[in-house]
């Protein structure tokens, strides 16, 4: 196995991106301004519409779980910078995540109590922090693991992680043990330097979800912009080939640096939004399982491409707090494990892989009708097979029906239950294995010009 | 300190650190074999022991027919694991190589938290297996961690000639350094790759047949013990066989020691005190106040706390000093 394989596959698309002109960087100016206005938009209408349904149907959530889906997008995003742009996987990203939040909570905690100033308010402040104390850590840890890329990087950052993460559990009065630590926000509306006093109380979830939704808009047009910066497209090229990268006369080292100190500052400042919706931050937060997490996220939505890690944190947060089921994570790690072995572009690789090849859209119908049609059979099976032994599992014998995702209710003391099961998830199976020639050959024919 | 309380706690040390290197034998063997470090490979010990929990408690069986049937049966499941899943990401290089056991293993818990709930087993110790093997003073060496040293060792030895002295172990050896020739000789090399994935995951779920009894069988077993594997194939050189021995010994003599005795600072403190003859209240009292306060944290943490973070740290330090590893030759 040679280097290049390794890199080629973290940006599987290398080759065919180069073809795509729907990317945001290659978008003209004004349409990227204008993405990224519309994006101010949709935040801005989420302060208006949070908790409520918009077009009288359609439910938004709260203002903290808006809030915290925006911490888990950014920090997908700053795990993109690392293993999208840069090539380095990572196992203990959480730890920078963890540590912004700690920071804010005892930001929060002094300078809001006993040290604060009067008429100041440190709110609106405390992500910013939180991004900072990430970038320290990031400064001083990245000093030493940054110096080779690959297996020994993934190791040493999840020796880092288990070692923050049991950190947490043993320095049980600085970190809080499980509970983690938490603070209580003050009562103070905003204040606006010679305006005065405002309506935006910082005890109301609205004003966090402002303040954190601005600092998210703020970051992300950074991550864009760093992206585009020499820098940024030196890390792509650390990526691909670092020798290369050394040749020409660049330290490849420094680069890698570079990356993760940026990462790890817009971890801390996701670190810090949650801490500040939540009012706290805990063991979990700095966990392999967290840090696992972004890895998930970004690899669904798509590696190495911007909007990759903001599908895959809305797939994840889809998948965690919307899908009515005790076995998200299972769902999700299936997805995941499919992803790597089938589909390693992700959902925003194959969505642009289409845009900038397919030229008969027609021609593909077919064959993804049929496709969709066995996955869909494949995948109902597995649901109810899961949500049986889940219910088998949690209830027993007391109380025989299962209820998957609330649907329907089968009873799991009958055999038959089990055996049609089981039956639709393997006809579904051989229904997608049959079909999987017909997908690649009409995937063939769609990509060519003119008549057959 | 007592003659039996260390040497009750050195045999101790070396039953777990034995099954430590059963584990990280198949590891490393996998390792040198693929380059790739498999991170479901504790899944497979995990798994080992659900088998054996199965075959023993539930089904009614002996431990005695689990123990050969059950590492048997996962070998069997990591040879199809290897074939239909890691093949088809080979090609794509080491590092999905990893993000895929990466989500093998979390797919594990998963299933394994599925099928057998959260809750922790009781798996007991066979009958036979029951009771102490000596008594020293007021410590007791149970007979079952005898077991385990004596299958640990019989297993390392069968391992050791079975790499150096038959033709199947010159082969593999080979296929490890030059698979390309080796191939070109007429050997079927992803077979042998097959085998020794299947051969290294048994491994794993014997020690987790072994070894689960004397530990808790949980779906967080693999999550607890996977990143100490990793740091004892680090600490040992990767690829290194005889490395991961010494490894092992080493972080499973060090971690039950710290287990063993509850010291902190304090306690210290107060033995010291007790022994001068000074009245431990007048030290008591001020020191109680320390303790409550962040300082505290370091104050009063125990050896057993220093023996939760030893290990990652020095793996971090082994990264970054020497690479590779104690007795490895090869850098990452």
């Amino acid at each position: 196995m040679t280097a290049n394989t390794e890199r080629t596959y973290i940006n599987a698309l290398n080759i065919r991106k180069r073809n795509i002109t729907f990317q945001p960087s290659g978008l003209p100016f004004g349409v990227q301004v204008f993405l990224f206005v519309m994006l101010g938009l949709v935040l801005v209408g989420g302060y208006f519409s949070g908790g409520e349904t918009v077009l009288g149907f359609l439910p938004v959530p709260t203002h903290t779980l808006l809030a915290q889906s925006l911490a888990i997008i950014l920090f997908a995003m700053s795990y993109n910078m690392l293993l999208g742009q840069g090539g380095m996987l990572s196992f203990g990203h959480a730890v920078y995540y963890g540590f912004g939040g700690y920071a804010v909570v005892y930001m929060a905690y002094f300078f809001e109590g006993p040290f604060g100033l009067p008429g100041f308010n440190m709110a609106p402040f405390l992500p910013l922090f939180g991004g900072l104390m990430g970038m320290l850590l990031a400064f001083i840890l990245g000093s030493f693991s940054t110096r080779r890329a690959g297996t020994v990087f993934a190791m040493i950052s999840l020796g880092l992680g288990q070692l923050a993460y049991s950190s947490a559990a043993v320095f049980k009065n600085f970190l809080g043990g499980e509970d983690g630590k938490s603070f209580v926000r003050d009562e103070n509306p905003f204040i606006i330097p010679f305006v005065g006093e405002t309506d935006l109380w910082f005890y109301k979830n609205e004003t966090i979800y402002l303040i954190i939704a601005f600092w998210f808009l703020l970051a992300v047009i950074l991550i864009f912009l760093f992206s585009r910066t020499p820098a940024g497209r030196l890390s792509n090229a650390v990526r691909d080939n670092e020798e290369r990268v050394e040749f020409v006369g660049y330290s490849m080292r420094s680069v890698r640096y570079l990356v993760f100190i940026s990462a790890g500052f817009f971890a801390g400042v996701a670190g810090g939004m949650s801490a500040l919706a939540f009012e706290s931050t805990t063991q979990s937060d700095l966990s392999g399982f967290y840090s696992g997490v972004a890895l998930m996220a970004v690899f669904v939505g798509g590696a190495g491409f911007f909007i990759g890690p903001i599908l895959g944190a809305l797939i994840y947060q889809f998948f965690a707090q919307v899908v009515p089921s005790a076995l998200y994570e299972l769902y999700l790690g299936v997805i995941f494990l499919v992803m790597v072995m089938f589909a390693p572009q992700g959902v925003a690789g194959i969505i642009l892989m289409h845009i900038a090849f397919v030229k008969r859209w027609g021609r593909l119908f077919s064959a993804y009708g049929l496709a969709l049609i066995s996955t869909a059979i494949a995948v109902f099976g597995f649901i109810v097979l899961a949500e049986m032994l889940h219910h088998v599992q949690i209830a027993g014998a007391s109380n025989p029906n299962a209820h998957p995702f609330e649907l329907f209710s089968i009873d799991t003391s009958k055999t038959i239950n089990w055996i049609w099961s089981a039956g639709v998830m393997l006809i579904g199976a051989v229904g997608m294995y049959l079909v999987r020639k017909q997908v690649s050959t009409a995937w063939d024919e769609a990509r060519e010009e003119g008549g057959a | 300190m007592d003659w039996g309380f260390i040497t009750v706690t050195l045999l101790d040390g070396l039953a777990r650190g034995l099954y430590y290197f059963l584990v990280s034998a198949g590891l490393t063997l996998i390792f040198s074999m693929m380059g790739v470090l498999n991170f479901a490979h504790a899944s497979f010990f995990m798994l080992g022991g659900y088998f054996a929990y199965i075959v023993a408690q539930e089904w009614g069986l002996s431990f005695w027919i689990a123990l050969p049937v059950v590492p048997l049966a996962i070998g069997a499941i990591g040879m199809v694991v290897e074939r239909f899943g890691l093949r088809q990401v080979h090609k794509f290089g080491h590092v999905a190589e990893l993000i895929f056991t990466f989500g093998l293993a979390f797919l594990i818990q998963e299933f394994v938290k599925l099928v057998f709930g959260n809750d922790t087993k009781p798996y007991a110790v066979p009958e036979l297996l029951k009771g102490p093997l000596f008594t020293i003073g007021d410590q007791t060496f149970g007979s079952y961690r005898a077991f385990m040293i004596v299958v640990s060792i019989s297993i390392f030895i069968g391992l050791y000639l079975l790499l150096t002295k038959t033709r199947i172990g010159m082969i593999i050896q080979a296929a490890l350094s030059h698979p390309h020739t080796v191939s070109n000789l007429g050997h079927n090399v992803p077979l042998i790759f097959m085998a020794v994935f299947g051969v290294g995951t048994a491994l794993a779920a014997l020690a987790g047949v072994i070894a689960l009894p004397t530990d808790a069988l949980q779906p967080g077993s693999a999550a607890r013990l996977g990143p100490i594997i990793f740091v004892i194939i680090v600490m040992g050189g990767l690829g290194s066989l005889n490395g991961a021995l010494v490894a092992s010994m080493i972080i499973g003599v060090l971690t039950t020691m710290f287990d063993a005795s509850q010291l902190n600072v304090i306690t210290i403190l107060e033995s010291i005190t007790v022994a001068l003859g000074i009245d431990w209240e007048l030290l008591d009292r001020p020191t109680y106040e320390l303790r409550r306060l962040m300082v505290g944290d370091i104050i009063m943490m125990s050896t057993k706390q220093v023996g939760s973070l030893f290990p990652y740290l020095l793996m971090v330090l082994i990264l970054i000093f020497r690479p590779q590893g104690i007795l490895g030759k090869r850098e990452t």
